[in-house]
């Protein structure tokens, strides 16, 4: 057992998750590492104070009532046709589409490269006046995000995510007015993950199956089911094992990024039913002609 | 209130179907969960109390599209925290004022008072560790905080973290791994600078 593994071992014996084996192997590691030793105490000190935080004020005496009487003017709104699924598989899907196509292409993306404008919304002009990219500065917080989650294909997702909490509309909105701008820094903040042997080789992997996973559709073999995830085709029956390997990888990457992505939505699609998906559909429409994921290595 | 005797179910049903007192009702029952937790999330009365009152709001608006796939109270706590990541966001970060200098209403600054008391030390003590852990808690990536204050504070299991965060059992585990060790590393750090 090494110190990562040890003190991860360590957080899930906090919550009684950790078979016997690993907690054998847990406590024979703590006996002989003191720096884990001193991890874990750091670490209770902080679960400690954090579980002694001083407990809220009272409430008002007559907050309830202040509420109640907002209640009272404020109408429900009914469910609508909708299901939540349906928009937020399209929606997820959708950005599946947007994110496979940055990550392909964005190793190409030179400094200061030109917004790249969608379409856009009604009644704005198509150019809007936003001030430059080149002023906006992530917060450290979110780049230290950025750098500590690229070790696979889904933590560089969850760290575009953070990129995300700071700048809200990035991921759950493309399109509107911020679009161009959003996209900017999402490009920006790609640029700043540091290019280590290892997130190189994920982002070609995840090219090369990007490749195989067109070529299969042009062959006829898979299809984009309803739900954002391949479908087999009749003449998928001879795939080879490496196909169907590309097959079942990329439905797990997809649907491990809907959840994902589905979790951070859930609150937006109030939104995205009437605005967001139609708007993101002609979006990606037109994105989809410029950037074919199917180019070459 | 009239709809005293009437379970959780019977009141959300109700809720559902526009009834307001049964409404309010719920509202009764579930303030003391969404009033603590609106505290650990913002640190400061004025904020907490807008959060509570737009959770309250937002789910009055909400509640006829509450499938009860998952507990009322998991579904409110989205809500809270939906809330707060949405004000969070507008305001570009909430007003962050330390715990231990400010008055109850969260707005103005409390006087340092020399205490003679023999207790005077350990509550020093008691209010920068609040302090440094308030400070710790608000640096950390706002899905971490949610999961910290989740698991550690109000004791929820994983499995219900996954349901109100929509998230599998196994990314919970893993959030907390990380969320901890941010913590502890942020937490030394805030303790360290008081030193």
């Amino acid at each position: 057992m090494n110190h990562e593994e040890a003190q991860e071992a360590y957080s899930r014996s906090l919550d009684d998750a950790l078979e016997p084996r690993l907690r054998e192997q847990l406590r024979a590691h703590l006996a002989d590492c003191e720096d884990c030793r001193e991890f874990c105490k750091g670490l209770k000190q902080a679960l400690n104070a954090l579980r002694e935080m001083p407990g809220a004020p009272p409430v008002p005496p007559d907050f309830l009532e202040r509420v109640a009487a907002k209640i009272a003017v404020t109408p429900q709104v009914k469910p609508s046709r909708w299901r939540w699924g349906i928009p937020v598989l399209a929606f997820a899907s959708a950005m599946f589409v947007v994110l496979g196509g940055y990550y392909v292409s964005y190793r190409n993306f030179p400094a200061g490269l030109p917004i790249t404008h969608g379409s856009a919304p009604e009644g704005q002009p198509a150019t809007p006046s936003f001030k430059s990219v080149a002023a906006i500065e992530l917060p450290a917080a979110a780049l230290k995000d950025i750098q500590a989650a690229v070790k696979d294909i889904l933590r560089i997702e969850e760290a575009l995510y953070a990129v995300a909490s700071v700048k809200p509309t990035l991921i759950f909105r493309g399109a509107g007015e911020d679009s161009p701008l959003e996209r900017e820094l999402y490009r920006a903040a790609l640029k700043k993950i540091e290019l280590t042997e290892e997130i190189k080789e994920i982002l070609s992997d995840r090219h090369a199956r990007l490749a195989a996973v067109e070529a299969l559709k042009a062959a006829g073999r898979v299809g984009e089911g309803y739900n954002g995830l391949l479908t087999l085709l009749p003449k998928a029956a001879s795939l080879s094992d490496t196909q169907k390997k590309t097959f079942n990888d990329e439905n797990r990457d997809r649907e491990a990024v809907m959840k994902l992505y589905a979790s951070q939505l859930s609150r937006k699609l109030g939104k995205a039913e009437n605005i967001v998906v139609p708007e993101l559909r002609r979006e990606l429409a037109a994105a989809s002609g410029k950037k074919p994921v199917s180019s070459g290595r | 209130m009239t709809e005293a005797g009437s379970t959780e179910e019977e009141l959300v049903l109700k809720s559902q179907n526009g009834d307001r007192a049964a409404f309010e009702a719920l509202m009764t029952m579930t303030n003391a969960m969404c009033w603590a937790l609106a505290w650990r999330l913002t640190g400061n009365q004025g904020d907490m109390e807008d959060l509570v009152q737009e959770t309250h709001l937002k789910a009055w608006i909400a509640i006829p599209k509450f499938r009860a796939q998952s507990k009322f109270s998991s579904w409110l706590h989205s809500i809270e925290f939906n809330c707060y990541m949405d004000r969070k966001r507008k305001q570009g970060k909430l007003r962050e004022v330390s715990l231990d200098c400010v008055s109850g209403d969260g707005e103005r600054p409390v006087m340092q008072i020399a205490d003679p008391s023999p207790g005077a030390p350990a509550q020093m003590e008691a209010s920068e560790r609040a302090s440094s852990i308030r400070k710790a808690l608000d640096s950390l990536r706002p899905e971490y905080k949610q999961i910290l204050i989740m698991r550690e504070q109000e004791g929820f299991s994983q499995e219900e973290i996954g349901a109100v965060m929509h998230i599998p059992k196994g990314t919970v585990s893993t959030w907390l791994t990380r969320a901890r060790a941010d913590l502890r590393e942020a937490y030394l750090k805030a303790a360290g600078e008081k030193l």
